[in-house]
This record gives structure tokens, C-alpha cells and sequence, in this order.
């Protein structure tokens, strides 16, 4: 086995043994969701980038695992404090070894965020049915080792909202990040010294149970993202992200695959593929 | 093709002003209660007296999804007294059961329903 899937295999068995679970929330749109006073909610994820077909002058083509380890504590019933650890590995080509050859990259550390979020709006409608409001807002922190980062502190600033009604829940998140400091490979949006407008727009529909009972204690969802971002530099990129959530009682699980469906990016690598894999548990 | 980073632009402000619409909210008053449940004893949310009852029935809006009904049962089961904890989503309806000498307080199950980020609409006192 290459050290590429090594690194997929144990980075989905460490998150599988410490992801948390949350509220009906899509894989990866931020939603105004929050754990209770006091409360702490561990979460993992893998995700899987493909870049291919960028501009050879700034970025490589290659193959990216990103685990990212998530830990939220509540700090009062409408305010939480949100920490995020990505790690990376990837594998680059590498013209210096020929045309198929690739570079594997050793394991590295991102940029942590840490934000704070709080809660501005909560109304529910029925025992289903909820609207909740979030601000959010925070930095990374200049610890990058490996490359996978731009070792720097970026402010950012958003809002999500969230509506669940019946069967059917969408979620909107919007937010603005002052980027200080670029990466020497830039892969994401945000890597380069532009700074970054993202969208995340998710619609989740409850396949099954069609009604909850007292006998069903989990449920199926069908979940569609649509992952947005606009560089001040001109780079635009909107990710199509279907997939699929369990959530029980207690634990989770969620597959997503994305496409771009949009892409316009001159200074960075150009994703052609993305996947994500969450099993969380609620300890 | 420079319509469609716009229209998707539009389509996201858009369903954040949707995911933000609000629909006329029911009322406490408009809870579905079993009729035996009415002549049961309103529980006033400020109430710092101890529930004497077995139990109480809690009229709880907002869980959507299974996670929430582990949160409400996280958090009403840490409160001395509280054995039992029985959830119907669809109705919104939780069953609590007491046990031991010391019970709950009605305002110590309404904090344990905020917490857990729910909104309580009503409460009585069950045999």
C-alpha cells in the first residue's frame, strides 16, 4: 500500500473513533448549530481533493487528503467557540521526475481556525420545525508546517441561517475572510494573498422516516451543497456537492462527492474532484 | 456563461432571505394534548417548587432532527431525579419520569429544554 492510502486509511479510522456528532447540519455548509452550555462536541472529517488542469506556472496537479478534526465547546446556550485542525498529505506531480511521476509530500499541518459563534436568532415553529440565526466570526492561526497553509492570521467574519421545515432543511452560510499572508503552492481559495468571499448554500431532505415515532431513532437524508468562493484576485469556483447523511441518536455518517460546476481560478490549483467522509459519534 | 456565476451568486443571497422566512408559529395554546392530559396540572415554568407527580409531560418545539432528542435526554437526565426520559418527535411530546425523594423543579426541566436549544411550550404534571 503507497503512503498516499495509508495516510486515507488511518486518517478515516482516527476520525471515525473521535468525530461528534451534531444537529441536522449539511457536511459542509457552517450551520448556526451549537452545543449546549459546557457542553463539547468532537468532530472529524476526511475529505479527498483531485487537482488537475491548473495553470502549471502557480500549482501542480496532484491529489490531497485533508482530515480535519473539529472541537466545539459551548460557552453559554447562544455562544460556542469552534477550534479546527486540519492535516494533510499530498502527492504532487513532479516534472523534476519525469512526466507520471509524483511527488508524496510528508504529512502536514494547516492553519488552525478558531472562531467563535453566536446565536442571534432561534425560533421554532413546531415540534419539527426551526429557524436559527448565527453569526459567526474568528482567525487562523499561523500554524502551518508543510506547506499546506499560509502560516498567518486571517480574520474572518460570516453568518449562517438555517430553516427546517418538515421534511426539508436549508442552510445558508455567508462569510468574508481578510486573508494577511499567502501559501508558496496555493491549492485552496484563500491560499493566495486575495481574500475571500465564500457561500455555502445546502438544501437536506429527510428520506426516511417520512414522520418520526417514538420506534424510529435515526434518519436518512438526502443532502446537495453548493460550495461557492470569490477571490479579490478574480478567481471564482462553485462546487457541486451531493450526498448522503445518517444521523442517529448518537452517531453519524455522511458521504459527499463535489464537482466544480464553476470554475474561474488563474492562481491556484483548480480542484476537479473533491470527496468527504464523516462517521461522528456523540460521546 | 457569465450568467450563470451570477444566477448562482443569486441563487445563495436568495436562500439565505428563504432559510430565513418564518411561518405563522403555533401557539402553546395550540398543542396537541390528549384530553385525559388536560385535567393534568400546568407545571408554571418559574416554578421552583419540586414536581410531587411521577413524572411530566413536556410539550418541547424545535427538535429536528435525532441528535436534538439525544441533547433534550442528555440534558434532562442529568437532573437529580429524572429516571426516564421518553421522546415522540413527530408530536414533540417528553415523557418524564421521576424517581428517589428529591424531584426536579419545573424551572430546572424548563432550563434543561433551553439548554439543549429547544423551545418549551408547555409543561403538566403526570401520575
Amino acid at each position: 500500500m503507497t503512503s498516499i492510502w495509508r495516510t486515507v486509511v488511518a486518517a478515516f479510522l482516527i476520525g471515525g473513533v473521535t468525530g461528534g456528532a451534531r444537529a441536522q447540519e449539511a457536511p459542509n455548509v457552517t450551520a448556526p448549530t451549537q452545543p449546549p452550555p459546557g457542553g463539547v462536541i468532537v468532530r472529524g472529517g476526511l475529505f479527498a481533493y483531485v487537482f488537475d488542469g491548473g495553470d502549471p506556472a502557480v500549482a501542480r496537479d496532484g491529489f490531497v487528503v485533508e482530515e480535519r478534526f473539529r472541537l466545539a465547546i459551548g460557552l453559554t446556550k447562544e455562544l460556542s467557540i469552534d477550534a479546527m485542525l486540519p492535516i494533510f498529505q499530498g502527492s504532487f506531480d513532479d516534472p523534476a521526475l519525469g512526466q507520471t511521476s509524483f511527488d508524496t509530500s510528508p504529512i502536514g499541518i494547516g492553519d488552525v481556525d478558531l472562531n467563535l459563534k453566536l446565536r442571534i436568532f432561534k425560533e421554532d415553529l413546531g415540534p419539527v420545525d426551526t429557524i436559527r440565526v448565527s453569526l459567526f466570526g474568528g482567525t487562523s492561526l499561523p500554524t502551518e508546517v508543510g506547506g499546506f497553509g499560509s502560516r498567518s492570521f486571517d480574520p474572518q467574519l460570516g453568518v449562517s441561517a438555517m430553516g427546517i421545515f418538515g421534511r426539508h432543511g436549508i442552510t445558508q452560510s455567508l462569510a468574508w475572510r481578510f486573508t494577511t499572508a499567502g501559501s508558496d503552492e496555493p491549492l485552496f481559495a484563500g491560499d493566495t494573498t486575495a481574500d475571500v468571499f465564500a457561500t455555502g448554500t445546502a438544501y437536506l431532505y429527510r428520506v426516511a422516516p417520512d414522520e418520526f415515532t417514538e420506534e424510529h431513532k435515526g434518519a436518512w437524508y438526502f443532502t446537495a451543497e453548493l460550495l461557492g468562493t470569490a477571490e479579490t484576485n478574480g478567481d471564482l469556483e462553485f462546487v457541486l456537492a451531493p450526498g448522503i447523511l445518517y444521523e442517529g441518536p448518537r452517531w453519524a455518517f455522511e458521504l459527499t462527492v463535489g464537482v466544480p460546476v464553476v470554475q474561474n481560478v488563474n492562481d491556484r490549483a483548480t480542484t476537479s474532484f473533491v470527496a468527504s467522509l464523516g462517521f461522528r459519534v456523540l460521546f | 456563461m457569465q450568467l450563470l456565476p451570477r444566477a448562482l451568486v443569486a441563487l445563495s443571497l436568495s436562500s439565505l432571505a428563504l432559510s430565513g422566512c418564518a411561518t405563522t408559529p403555533r401557539t402553546a395554546e395550540s398543542a396537541s394534548a390528549p384530553n385525559s392530559e388536560m385535567q393534568l396540572r400546568s407545571l408554571p415554568p418559574t416554578d421552583d417548587q419540586p414536581v410531587e407527580s411521577a413524572g411530566a409531560t413536556l410539550w418541547v418545539y424545535g427538535m429536528s432532527c435525532p441528535k436534538c432528542v439525544s441533547n433534550i435526554d442528555i440534558t434532562l437526565k442529568d437532573l437529580v431525579g429524572v429516571s426516564q426520559v421518553q421522546i415522540n418527535m413527530a408530536a414533540g411530546i417528553v415523557q418524564v419520569g421521576f424517581s428517589g425523594e428529591r424531584h426536579p423543579t419545573p424551572r430546572q426541566l424548563a432550563k434543561a429544554v433551553d439548554n439543549a436549544g429547544l423551545t418549551l411550550v408547555r409543561m403538566v404534571a403526570t401520575p
